[in-house]
């Protein structure tokens, strides 16, 4: 039992030493814990930054894509909320009826967009030579940019 | 007269025998006792070197982490550039978005900065010379989103330019917000 306990003291004695050796190069390196939480820190700015980035270009581009031939884009406004839910208004011109179906099947069909509900078609001259209006409410998918 | 006592053998014997009884029972208590003491200086033994495995093991990954962070210099000044800094930021976006305007055949009317101050928000409204060409101002945008520090179009209104040509939209005010830090 006292072998044992001598044996115990000596481990002990080793692993108190060991411990406070390194707590001495812990100090060291006390100035590289800090750089690496503010590296950490930016970074994870950094990475909020990116993950809120929406590219209006490629919006822009893949509702282009959409517009069949005989449709014009009308008025969109988009913002940060646009791409969380709300509901956006879209008005387009088309030149006849069957283009305005094609150009909300487009929209219906397309990953960009969700709850796509045609809110009506108005025949009348707003934009030469386009006499179908077309108003729709969307909601944008980000997914989908 | 009574025959005086004797001290008898079996007498001797029996006390030779409690005493070893009562020996044997300290002695067995005495092991059973050093025996827990023992034990609980083994679990503290063992919990110190698990200890000093474990600050061995944070000094390990620190000297790691002091490697990587010598090699990661670029990675920081990457993440740098990401944000503009409080005093340099205006001069710095109006020119870049000059040159990107300029580069997309498209012109910049009105600017205005929003004060910071209230929002926390570092963000400039411009607003273009109309008609604008629909593809000029996909270009713009595109340069605008990879433009260092970032820049993040965060409102914008399209309109049909009536009488324009086919690639001719109405712009109404873009929102910009600037990384700032």
């Amino acid at each position: 039992m006292y072998v044992s306990y001598s044996i115990l003291g000596d481990t002990l004695k080793t692993a108190q030493t060991r411990i406070a050796s390194n707590d001495v190069k812990a100090d060291i390196y006390s100035d590289t814990k800090q750089q690496v939480d503010t590296l950490s820190a930016k970074l994870n700015d950094t990475k909020t930054t990116l993950n809120q980035e929406i590219r209006y270009s490629l919006v822009l581009v893949k509702i282009g894509q959409l517009m069949p031939a005989g449709t014009k884009l009308g008025d969109l406004t988009l913002s940060t909320a646009s791409f969380s839910g709300e509901v956006v208004e879209v008005k387009a011109y088309a030149k006849s009826t069957a283009e305005a179906g094609q150009l909300q099947g487009n929209f219906q069909g397309s990953p960009l967009f969700s709850q796509v509900t045609l809110k009506g078609t108005e025949t009348n001259q707003e934009l030469d030579g386009y006499p179908v209006t077309v108003s729709m409410s969307v909601v944008l998918n980000r997914s989908g940019i | 007269m009574e025959p005086k006592k004797q001290f008898k053998p079996q007498n001797l014997r029996a006390i030779i025998a409690t005493l070893l009884v009562i020996l044997l029972l300290g002695g067995g208590a005495a092991f059973y006792w050093g025996l827990g003491v023992v034990r609980e200086y083994a679990v503290e033994v063992s919990h110190r070197l698990a200890d000093a495995d474990a600050s061995g093991k944070q000094i390990q990954e620190l000297q790691t982490l002091k490697g990587q962070l010598t090699q990661s210099n670029t990675l920081i000044e990457k993440a740098n550039q990401l944000f503009a800094t409080p005093g340099s930021y205006q001069s710095r976006v109006l020119a870049d978005l000059k040159s990107y305007a300029d580069a997309s055949g498209l012109s910049i009317a009105n600017t205005s900065f929003s004060d910071p101050a209230g929002s926390g928000v570092y963000s400039i409204t411009i607003s273009l010379k109309q008609p604008a060409s629909y593809s000029g101002l996909i270009a713009f945008l595109n340069n605008v989103e990879s433009n260092l520090p970032k820049l993040q179009v965060s409102s914008i209104a399209l309109g049909q330019a009536g009488a324009g040509g086919a690639d001719q939209v109405k712009t109404g005010d873009i929102k910009i917000d600037i990384s700032v830090r």
